[in-house]
């Protein structure tokens, strides 16, 4: 069956594209300029965006854009730039007519309400979303520097890492490295390994990435698979208008640990160092973007040290007619030890000897194809197809028993306006993965998934979102499922400076191949198979409220309910020492999220001064309701505060992020646990376009293990030089 | 001024941070530990894997995850040797030795050595690790015999219906004498076998020779803990069926037709 859908989706896509440039039909144009409110300088790659249309355009190097084939009506026109507040203008088109704008945005230390794609497959503004969505910018990245994706996304509101899993609102627990409750999604393509479902947080360097949205709740009724718990989607930079190069050079020294008596080596020696150059350009109707990056490090435990690569690579070419083309390329690849668990307490960052020889590599491919055909100024389809192409090898000292595990995906999404106030996205998606090693034998599985959305917008103040998707799970061979994941939401601005939203939607996540059908030995834990497990599901409730105190400050509030139906997690057997994964029949996850940032500008002793300050607080109760005892891996309580002082090229950070001592866990309860107390700070000045910074993770040297036995990294001195020419 | 209340706000919730965090490190070491010198009899079987000192802060324990477990094996090519293990302040209920298999996954048969109270033999030793006292020693003593099986006992197991679907785990035990008290489910316990999942089931426990007083199918529900096994059929005596059949075994022999049937309404009555 799933050969005759992929033809079938290859004949359509190059019928499409043979009849879409007669398709297209001359209408009015739009053009103009943006530039700097204060500088009035030219802001290339500012973003406009036609609502109610699928129209809109970048701007080039001198600030100017063109729109074309505008159709006659009153619209509004929204202009966005990272950095900058939004500016919207009301525009009336009668008829043929050209017609010209100019754009003044004004900078803004904390971009408040930016534009994302990831709540409705479609662009639109954060407030005016149904859903719970945080935004991590590419400035923020920045400013935190991370080494990887873990730690651009550790201190977004509601997050908490354990291991390399991540917990949105406590979603996913610790499933030991199978599976994953949260979709990782590249430019709104999926990209978790097609066997275990796992996610490689080392897939593209921090420096490509333009910002990372992450959806809190269920989200498949438009995602589809594995958007159980929530959706991350990371949003690539897209090639410079100028030729532009980056490089970023990070390096980390770990500090000795806090106990004396836990020093295993001499802790001089321990560091890590990272290296990242991106080089992109704009050549005609075609632009590139280039990167690599190899990151180096000892560790700071026993096994702890890696050796990882990347590259990747982004092109786009304009045809005619607004028809845009974009390939993705990046392949990654790891050698690194696997820390399973520490020898002892006394002990924490070494390992039994028996067990140092756990090296593993890992090399990813992720490729991706997009096409996007806009018909008319209502009527757009977009095409992607993608490869996911996974390898692991040397696990465990066995030897590579591992084969590739592969994912294909094909999508065709179409975003319709039939009137003026509807926006209707429709589309259908079909993915392919298969994976082979001798722990789990041969498995191939496919999933295949029609989907329908409309946005109602009721009137300026109000929209309405209904959806519905239907996906046919089908383990070839194996176990058919049928799962349907309807939506509601809406959202409601009954102020000027109150947004309030309320959603229900489900999401479902078939177990995965690993899930299924893993037998292996590690250590004294025999890991035993489970065909029969099901799909698990949930229904996510989200009631928000979004209110500005000031034009500055804002202050959102979430209450969050998810309520779930065989749920998979890890089961120990304590007789036969064995984990196995099964279904927890009914689990819920509930609580409150509380949000707040601001932004100031004050001047001591003529000095400029920009405060910046975004503090959350997660409250998550979550339950088996069978058994009525806490889900494992989870805290009750989450908080961050990220707060920054700029004046002038100098900056200091300061950052806290607080999860309460997780309740649960399945192998060792009798260890010690303790709430996670991070406490970082960071001191930059940039010259000329070079940026210099200096920080400190950790600083109080606390010592925390998310789950048994391993410990996060002690107080580790961080310097870093940046650049952009 | 609105400007400087924020300011205001921002540095007391940066000194909030800054002494909140400043309470404690988290983490920290271990302080106290148990020092156990173990003295060996006989030779290990070939079929060790390894032998691991385990401490019990409950006994009985709820489940074998509450137990602090040495993280190597401990050398078995020694008369004698001295081990430690680390452990926080508290009391801790008992103190053993268990043996791990190649053939099989540890399981609660394998119990090497395990000290009694010496005014009180129905009960493990227990001992208490404080500031005052954070060391606390002990000598045990380790039987490779006891592990040694060099007979077998085989036969099947016919259960009266279906598995109940909450069943985790069904077991057959060989007892050296008919248990009493909870502790003589370890210390009298000659051989387990808790794979059984099927009616009728063939078994073959392999136990050292010797007497057998008594052979048992135990039913675990999902979810309990230690203490939680039900016995739902013995092996009976075959001229004196209500009593337990007691079996005598000679070394390198393996005795047939040891039939159970187990009955479901015993955990049902």
């Amino acid at each position: 069956m799933q050969h005759i859908l992929s033809r079938l989706l290859i004949i359509v896509s190059i019928l499409t594209i043979a009849i879409i440039p007669h398709k297209l039909y001359s209408q009015s144009i739009i053009s103009g300029r943006v530039i700097n409110s204060q500088t009035k300088k030219a802001l290339p790659g500012a973003n406009l965006q036609i609502l109610g249309t699928i129209r809109g355009a970048s701007a080039d190097l001198d600030g100017n854009f063109i729109i074309r084939n505008v159709p006659s009506g009153k619209f509004s026109i929204r202009v966005s730039m990272i950095g900058y507040r939004n500016l919207t203008k009301d525009i009336l088109i009668k008829g043929k007519e050209e017609l010209r704008l100019s754009f003044e945005l004004t900078e803004t230390p904390i971009q408040f309400d930016p534009i994302i794609v990831t709540a409705g497959k479609t662009r639109q503004r954060l407030d005016q979303v149904p859903v719970s969505l945080s935004v991590v910018s590419a400035e923020e990245i920045q400013r935190r520097n991370p080494t990887d994706l873990i730690g651009a996304l550790e201190s977004a509101p509601g997050i908490h890492f354990v291991g390399n899993q991540i917990n949105i609102r406590g979603s996913s627990g610790y499933a030991f490295g199978a599976g994953n409750k949260v979709l990782l999604l590249l430019d709104s393509v999926p990209i978790h390994a097609s066997d275990t479902g796992e996610i490689n947080w080392d897939a593209l360097p921090p420096l490509d990435i333009e910002q990372i949205e992450i959806l809190k709740g269920a989200g498949s009724s438009l995602w589809g698979a594995a958007a159980l718990g929530g959706v991350v989607n990371i949003i690539t930079k897209s090639p410079s208008l100028d030729g532009k190069f980056l490089f970023s050079m990070n390096m980390g020294k770990y500090d000795r640990p806090y106990f004396k008596e836990w020093e295993w080596t001499d802790n001089e020696r321990l560091y890590y160092f990272r290296t990242d150059l991106s080089y992109s350009k704009k050549i005609g109707n075609m632009g590139l973007r280039i990167s690599a990056g190899q990151n180096t490090s000892t560790g700071y435990t026993q096994l702890g040290d890696f050796e990882k690569y990347n590259f990747a690579s982004k092109i786009d070419y304009r045809f005619s007619n607004d028809i845009k083309w974009t390939g993705f390329a990046a392949y990654s690849y790891i050698d690194q030890g696997f820390f399973v668990q520490w020898k002892g307490q006394n002990d924490p960052y070494e390992v039994d000897e028996a067990n140092l020889n756990n090296y593993a590599t890992t090399n990813q491919l992720n490729l991706y194809s997009k096409l996007a055909l806009p018909f008319s100024a209502r009527f757009g389809i977009n095409f992607r197809a993608s490869l996911n192409r996974t390898l692991m090898g040397n696990q465990f000292g066995e030897g590579s028993y591992f084969n590739p595990a592969f994912g294909q995906g094909i999508e065709i999404q179409a975003d319709w306006i039939p009137l003026f106030n509807h926006f209707v996205t429709f589309g259908l998606q079909y993915q392919h993965d298969a994976g082979s090693t001798k722990y789990f034998g041969d498995h191939k599985g496919y999933f295949i998934g029609p989907y329908l959305q409309n946005e109602w917008k009721v009137n300026d103040n109000l929209r309405i979102t209904v959806g519905l998707r239907y996906d046919r799970y089908q383990l070839i061979g194996g176990a058919k499922e049928d799962l349907l994941s309807p939506r509601f939401g809406i959202n409601w601005q009954p102020w000027a400076n109150t947004n309030m939203r309320a959603s229900v939607g489900s999401g479902f996540r078939a177990a995965t191949i690993v899930e299924r059908y893993l037998e292996l030995s590690i250590m004294n834990f025999n890991i035993k198979a489970n065909p029969d497990l099901k799909a698990e599901k949930s229904w996510a409730y989200d009631l928000g409220l979004r209110q500005y105190i000031t034009h500055n400050w804002n202050i959102d509030l979430s209450l969050f309910d998810n309520e779930y139906w065989n749920l998979i997690e890890p089961h120990l057997d304590l007789i036969r020492g064995q984990i196995q994964f099964r279904n927890i029949a009914r689990a819920q996850i509930r609580g409150i999220e509380a949000t707040t940032t601001l932004s100031s500008l004050f001047e001591i002793f003529k000095q400029k001064m920009v405060p910046n300050l975004q503090a959350s607080f997660t409250f998550i109760e979550h339950k088996d309701l069978i058994w009525h005892e806490p889900l494992t891996y989870r805290p009750k309580m989450l908080a961050t505060i990220k707060s920054s002082i700029k004046t002038g090229a100098v900056m200091v950070q300061v950052d806290y992020r607080y999860a309460s001592k997780i309740e649960a866990v399945k192998i060792y309860p009798i260890n010690d646990r303790v709430a996670m107390k991070f406490l970082d700070a960071r001191f930059s000045v940039n010259v000329w376009n070079l940026t210099f910074q200096i920080g400190a993770y950790n600083i109080l040297q606390y010592n925390y293990a998310p789950m048994e036995s391993n410990l996060m990294p002690m107080r580790t001195f961080t310097a870093s030089l940046r650049g952009e020419f | 001024m609105q400007n400087k209340k924020l300011t205001f706000i921002f540095f007391i919730l940066l000194l909030a941070i800054i002494l909140e965090c400043n309470i404690d490190h988290g983490i920290a070491p271990l302080p106290g530990k148990i020092s156990v010198t173990i003295y060996f009899r006989g030779i290990p079987p070939s079929n060790t894997q390894g032998i691991y000192l385990i401490v019990a802060p409950k006994f009985p324990p709820h489940a074998i995850n509450e137990l602090y477990h040495s993280p190597n094996s401990l050398p078995i090519d020694k008369d004698t040797d001295i081990a430690e293990m680390e452990l926080p302040y508290g009391n801790y209920d008992a103190v053993s030795l268990w043996w791990y298999s190649t053939e099989t996954k540890s399981n609660i048969a394998d119990v090497l050595a395990l000290p009694l109270d010496p005014g009180n033999n129905l009960m493990p030793l227990s001992f208490e690790i404080t500031s005052q006292k954070p060391v606390f020693e002990i000598e045990l003593y380790a039987n490779w015999n006891r592990v040694d099986r060099d007979a077998a006992i085989e036969g099947t197991i016919y259960f009266n219906g279906p598995f109940p679907e909450n069943t985790h785990i069904i077991a057959v035990a060989a007892y050296q004498y008919e248990p009493q008290r909870n502790i003589h489910y370890l210390l009298w316990l000659k051989s387990m076998d808790y794979s059984i999942n099927k009616n009728p089931y063939y078994y073959r426990l392999p136990v050292r020779h010797g007497n057998v007083n008594y052979i048992a199918v135990f039913w675990l529900p999902e979810r309990a803990d230690l203490t939680g096994f039900r016995t739902i059929g013995i092996y009976k005596a075959p001229d004196n069926p209500p009593q337990p059949g007691k079996l005598s075994i000679p070394a390198d022999t393996t005795i047939s037709g040891i039939d159970i049937y187990a009955d479901w309404s015993l955990i049902n009555p």
